[in-house]
């Protein structure tokens, strides 16, 4: 009845949800067809993904990303944590001028501070490679981090660290033991979701790389130029799996950050 | 003699612009409850964080007993916090809250243990140790960050209205557990409320505050007999006021001349010259209706309290007058003409 009434829309979504998700249904497929052409179904096989985890480029490759986002991802919770919490300290103008720093870092695109960087490397003679792309990742990588826990610092109650203070703790001490363990689930929410970005990014390490080991994407992206082998559509649900594992993760940490910013470590209620 | 457990001398916060506390000087005596009390924004919690070392004075010293402390942070300071939203870590549960502050001097494990017993046995929460805060009821939650702050043995201990966000039922029972504890450790409480009634029923001392001023320090009783400014006869129960000039002295007191009510007697502090406009306060409860002296009002509304009774009156230029009077005497009705009176004892005098 709903379907006949509004025909024309439910026929383009149906096909908008074809196009989306047909190719990698059939990269999932594939990645199990022994057919080498991949031209019909020739049955199930797992040699495509013993083929693509003992590929010497996709383990450099993958060493190299790993390398590459786990350094990103801790530069990037370093900047965001002492960050947020400068942030929450700051006047209107120091808030509103970092403020406006995070959000440029997301919304210009990746290929502006890609090339800028560039010309900074090559005009200071640096050496391009590892370093360049971490540092290129990191950009963006620290504004999204900013933003989560950023979101948490506004929420953890000053009294919880003043009452630390009081009794006893020096600076640091208050951080250990009571500041920390409040930002923590959206510092292991934002470091997932740092890796997540810096492991299938492709255009700012292209640019930064230099001659150093590519990176997984890379890679990929250099198998494909070529000829299409059967074992990309495996590295493809390997990379996937990861992603969408990763995010899991990320998403439940949020999930459960929210909950608990309102039932522990948040504000009281104003009392009357 | 023994030295006073808090001496602050010329003492002020300002926030940019805001003044929170004008140079205050204040004494609290050793082991005694001590409260400070005053509307919000009167500097009450300021002056109280400035004790604790959370807020840093622009001017003035800080001595606990007998050290200056004014430049030392707060967790290198002999006085511990009870929060007013209780702040208790979440994610800790009873006994590691208890245990923060002796964790923090590095005690070692059994003397840690043996006082947070010791602890929870005087807030009678034992068997509560594995509990989170969240999991207590509000005052359960009171007790733990009174327990928590107690164990450290501070020379003081601060508290910041702590009883704020209860119901009055049970804001009643912790003030009197919160007035035993305080005998039974000797410790010296000093008190943040706005709760005149709370305070004067802990206290052996209390300050009003008012815009950052202390306006007076003494003993309730004191303070409610005998109020220094008009401010404070105001905000510590209710008051009548009426205003005059001092004609003269009259035995221990003064008369003064109250227009629409001729002359009257009152106490007042030492050395008012004769001339000089005052008000003479009167509290409700003192003011008698069937007086055969006193000035003439119109009584224009009665509410009966259950004990008491709430009378309003109309006496001309006088302005409306307010008396308390038992709820089973001579019963009086609107409209009805009575002699107001109160004795000289009763009536005090601000200049």
């Amino acid at each position: 009845m709903i379907i006949r009434k509004h025909a024309f829309t439910a026929a383009v979504s149906l096909l908008v949800v074809i196009f989306l998700w047909a190719p990698l249904v059939i990269v999932a497929v594939n990645s199990v067809n022994s057919n080498p052409l991949l031209v019909r179904w020739d049955g199930f096989t797992t040699d495509w993904y013993r083929q693509a985890l003992s590929n010497s480029d996709v383990r450099a490759g993958l060493r190299a990303t790993i390398t590459i986002a786990a350094a990103s991802t801790a530069a990037s919770l370093v900047i965001a944590v002492t960050g947020s919490l400068w942030w929450r300290r700051a006047g209107r103008r120091g808030r509103r001028a970092f403020d406006s720093l995070t959000y440029l870092r997301i919304m210009l695109p990746e290929v502006v501070f890609a090339t800028a960087l560039f010309l900074v490397f090559t005009r200071l003679h640096l050496q391009l490679g590892t370093v360049a792309v971490v540092i290129g990742h990191t950009v963006w990588n620290s504004a999204y981090a900013t933003l989560i826990v950023q979101a948490r610092t506004a929420s953890l109650d000053p009294a919880l660290e003043d009452a630390a203070a009081d009794l006893g703790a020096s600076p640091w001490r208050v951080f250990r033991r009571v500041t920390m363990p409040g930002l923590l689930p959206a510092i292991v929410a934002a470091g997932l979701l740092a890796f997540t970005f810096s492991f299938d990014d492709i255009v700012t390490t292209f640019f930064l790389n230099g001659s150093d080991t590519p990176t997984l994407p890379v890679v990929i992206m250099s198998m494909i130029r070529f000829r299409i082998s059967p074992e990309i559509n495996a590295i493809g649900i390997l990379v996937m799996l990861f992603t969408v594992t990763m995010f899991a993760i990320a998403f439940l940490a949020v999930i459960r950050l929210g909950r608990g910013a309102r039932r522990s470590l948040s504000l009281p209620e104003t009392p009357e | 003699m023994t030295a006073p457990a808090v001496s602050i001398e010329g003492v002020s916060k300002r926030y940019g612009e805001v003044v929170a506390v004008q140079p205050l000087d204040l004494e609290i005596p050793d082991a005694s409850f001590f409260s400070i009390i005053g509307p919000s924004g009167c500097g009450k919690t300021t002056t109280l964080r400035m004790l604790a070392g959370l807020e840093t004075p622009d001017g003035g010293v800080i001595r606990v007993g007998g050290q200056d402390v004014t430049r030392t942070p707060a967790y290198r300071r002999p006085v511990n916090t009870v929060f007013q939203s209780y702040a208790l870590f979440p994610h800790l549960d009873v006994q590691e809250n208890v245990a923060f502050g002796l964790r923090e001097e590095r005690r070692p494990r059994e003397e840690i243990d043996r006082r947070v017993r010791e602890m929870m046995e005087l807030v009678r929460l034992t068997g509560r140790e594995r509990a989170r805060p969240r999991q207590l009821s509000g005052g359960q939650q009171q007790r733990v960050a009174l327990a928590r702050a107690l164990v450290k043995h501070p020379a003081v201990l601060l508290l910041d209205e702590p009883l704020g966000a209860l119901d009055m039922k049970l804001r009643k029972e912790l003030q009197t557990e919160l007035k035993d504890t305080q005998r039974r450790v000797g410790i010296t409480f000093v008190y943040v409320t706005h709760d005149q009634e709370e305070a004067f029923s802990m206290s052996d001392q209390v300050a009003v505050m008012n815009e950052g001023v202390l306006e007076q320090v003494g003993a309730p009783q004191e303070v409610y007999r005998r109020p220094s400014t008009v401010f404070v006869a105001d905000f510590v129960g209710q008051a009548n006021r009426f205003a005059g000039s001092v004609s003269g002295p009259s035995g221990e007191g003064y008369q003064v001349a109250v227009e629409g009510a001729g002359t009257v007697a009152a106490q007042g502090p030492l050395g008012l010259s004769p001339g000089a406009g005052v008000s003479v306060v009167v509290r409700p409860e003192n003011i008698g209706l069937d007086g055969a002296t006193g000035f003439p009002a119109t009584v224009t509304s009665v509410s009966y309290l259950g004990p008491s009774r709430s009378v309003r009156l109309d006496a001309g230029g006088l302005g409306p007058i307010l008396a308390t009077v038992a709820g089973d005497g001579r019963p009086v009705a609107e409209g009805d003409r009575v002699n107001v009176f109160f004795s000289a004892a009763d009536a005090w005098i601000i200049p």
